[in-house]
């Protein structure tokens, strides 16, 4: 659908020419974590997945011509945080679930690592950090994409549009599967809950493991979502 | 009317400071000035050093502050395992507690301290309050260490009267700030790149060289001083740059004339809390959240853990060696969090736990009762030393609330706040 020209949409999505951003932003290293070019709400459902380990916020970021990338995206700041205030307090230091925000790249600093996390320890702190929020973001892109192919879906549409008298005593499903929203957003607590990288992943694939062998989902489905986020198939 | 015990709670907006700010002189409408930049919790000290207000105040006994003791050497998890031992001795005499439960850093510490000094019998007395912003905040602590491990009252349900009407003595953790210093520092520590970008570009690189001097006991707070007053500043107009002056040389009179060594820029925002604003601490959880008790029998029947002697001469004595803030604001509370990993081991929450501003976690909705607590708290100008509360008006319903605390207003009391504003003088500009 073609839209008027600085339509208000323009501001969340890729439009025309210019190619947005969208970044995490954790306040308490003063530092960006996450740089993703694809989908502002994979990027916002990442954060809110973290929040059970960070505060962040989400940003826009409209035109990216500082140079920063996800590679190097640890070493750069926000260099004018008086503007974003609820009250006398800054609202990045308010609340532990994300929200999203915009920013003009003129605001974005480079400053190398944060003080406090120099050291070597610091440092491997900083590492398990940004790999974490790399690994929930790709397996996030994963999910949504599987939840969208499911075609056995009969939950999302009665739930979300029908009147609930229409759907009283009568059984619906996502999938094989006894997951409520599905067998692939059983995935989010999993990674909300985990403290690393490797107890998430041996968590996803024990619960992928266990339902092959009650043959609820194929190893057909299973090898496409793990081809998405790239991750070794655990049979 | 000689005293306040305590200055509360107008709303900056409230037509009684628009009606008297043009008339009132400028150390008046300085006072009022600091509502409308800082809040309106910021106009009480607990008596340490000179602070001029034109109400004279007083402070309750058990918040008066300790006399200073450099030589005092408990550690912060011993003055905290000590405070644990009296909620202890409680239980064996037969009492019951509520932890106010936020989710924040102070709640945390006070929930570690109980789990690890009390039986699992003693610990079937207390009852976690607390909200779903609460477990948001730190779901891993309430997944591994309350879920089904605790009896646990929805905090948006109930107010303090409620619990203690029901048995409970609440735990309150509110001065947990007074202990490390005050949230205005760290958005100062936050945004300092920008505000040294305001100043005059032949004094930016040495400031910048002080940027993670803040906890350096060798780098006296007087150095940051341009920095500041322009925090201060309400705008950058020369109106709102005078009064970021004024406040600065306010509270720089305060520390100059008070027994406390009071050195580095975290020094200078500890004292903003541990002297300036403790008693609004202390007591407005049982003003605001607190509907049919008199204050003094609410004040009387909460414990506030962070008032104990252990911890206001641990505050006073573990100032610039990192226990309290190092580089930024990254390791605020490094005693506290260290404390917490100690006991839950959970790196995440030691290395990478912001500091919120948790406790509106409580109290979010009252279900229902939040209108009223809200009208409540914007008609209160200050409490008396028989602990009445002073109002400027009366709204129309609050004959129809629950209310029974000793609710004062009468022409008079607008005239004595009207008065002591017309005589109130700077005081403070001969250092």
């Amino acid at each position: 659908m073609e839209r008027n020209k600085n339509s208000e949409l323009d501001k969340y999505y890729f439009s025309g020419d210019t190619r947005k951003v969208n970044g995490i932003y954790c306040q308490q290293i003063d530092r960006w974590i996450l740089i993703d070019c694809y989908d502002i709400w994979i990027t916002f459902k990442t954060a809110q997945t973290l929040s059970s380990k960070i505060a962040t916020a989400v940003y826009i970021l409209p035109e990216n011509k500082i140079g920063m990338t996800n590679n190097n995206c640890i070493n750069y700041s926000i260099f004018n945080k008086t503007e974003m205030k609820r009250r006398n307090v800054s609202e990045l230091l308010q609340n532990q679930t994300p929200t999203l925000k915009k920013l003009h790249f003129r605001n974005l600093i480079k400053v190398g690592l944060p003080e406090d996390f120099k050291d070597f320890e610091g440092i491997e702190y900083l590492q398990t950090l940004k790999k974490y929020a790399e690994y929930v973001n790709k397996i996030i892109y994963g999910i949504e994409i599987y939840n969208a192919r499911a075609w056995s879906d009969n939950t999302t549409i009665p739930n979300t549009y029908f009147p609930n008298s229409w759907i009283e005593n009568i059984s619906t499903y996502h999938d094989k599967t006894n997951a409520e929203k599905g067998f692939f957003s059983d995935f989010y607590p999993i990674l909300y809950f985990s403290n690393s990288i490797e107890e998430a992943r041996n968590s996803i694939n024990s619960l992928v493991l266990q339902n092959i062998d009650k043959k609820l989902i194929s190893q057909h489905v299973v090898s496409s979502f793990y081809k998405i986020v790239e991750e070794p198939l655990p049979f | 009317m000689d005293h306040l015990l305590y200055f509360s709670n107008v709303s900056p907006k409230h037509p009684f400071w628009e009606k008297i700010y043009p008339k009132v002189g400028k150390a008046s409408q300085f006072y009022i000035d600091i509502a409308k930049r800082l809040g309106i919790n910021r106009f009480i000290t607990r008596n340490e050093g000179e602070w001029s207000a034109p109400w004279s105040q007083q402070i309750p006994d058990q918040f008066k502050m300790l006399p200073y003791d450099p030589n005092f050497k408990k550690t912060y998890e011993e003055v905290t395992d000590e405070q644990a031992l009296t909620i202890k001795l409680g239980i064996q005499q037969g009492k019951k507690y509520g932890v106010m439960y936020s989710g924040g850093m102070d709640s945390t510490c006070v929930a570690v301290a109980l789990m690890k000094n009390l039986t699992p019998k003693e610990l079937e007395s207390v009852v976690i309050c607390a909200s779903v912003h609460s477990r948001i905040e730190n779901p891993n602590f309430w997944r591994n260490h309350i879920h089904g491990k605790f009896k646990t009252l929805d905090s948006n349900r109930y107010l303090y009267d409620d619990y203690i009407n029901m048995g409970y003595t609440p735990i309150i953790s509110d001065e947990g700030d007074c202990i490390f210093g005050t949230a205005i520092g760290l958005q100062l520590y936050y945004n300092y790149d920008y505000y040294v970008s305001l100043q005059h570009p032949a004094v930016q690189n040495n400031l910048m060289k002080l940027k993670y001097k803040i906890s350096d006991g060798n780098v006296h707070y007087s150095k940051y001083k341009d920095i500041l007053i322009r925090y201060f500043s309400y705008d950058d107009t020369d109106k709102g740059l005078e009064f970021g002056k004024l406040l600065y040389e306010k509270y720089h009179h305060n520390i100059l004339t008070s027994k406390m060594p009071v050195n580095s820029l975290h020094d200078f925002f500890w004292w903003l809390i541990f002297n300036v604003k403790y008693l609004n601490c202390s007591i407005r959880s049982a003003i605001y959240y607190n509907i049919t008790m008199p204050a003094k029998q609410c004040i009387d029947n909460t414990v506030n853990w962070f008032n104990s002697p252990g911890y206001q001469y641990w505050s006073m004595a573990n100032n610039n060696n990192g226990m309290k803030i190092q580089n930024t604001h990254a390791t605020y509370k490094y005693a506290q969090r260290k404390y917490i990993y100690d006991f839950d081991k959970n790196d995440w929450y030691f290395k990478f736990k912001t500091k919120l501003e948790s406790l509106g976690n409580l109290n979010f909705n009252h279900e229902g009762k939040n209108d009223t607590v809200k009208r409540f708290s914007g008609s209160i100008i200050g409490m008396n030393d028989k602990y009445e509360y002073l109002c400027i008006e009366i709204f129309h319903s609050i004959e129809n609330v629950p209310y029974t605390g000793v609710y004062h207003y009468s022409p008079e009391i607008t005239n004595f706040f009207e008065e002591s504003l017309f005589n109130y003088k700077l005081d403070w500009l001969n250092d």
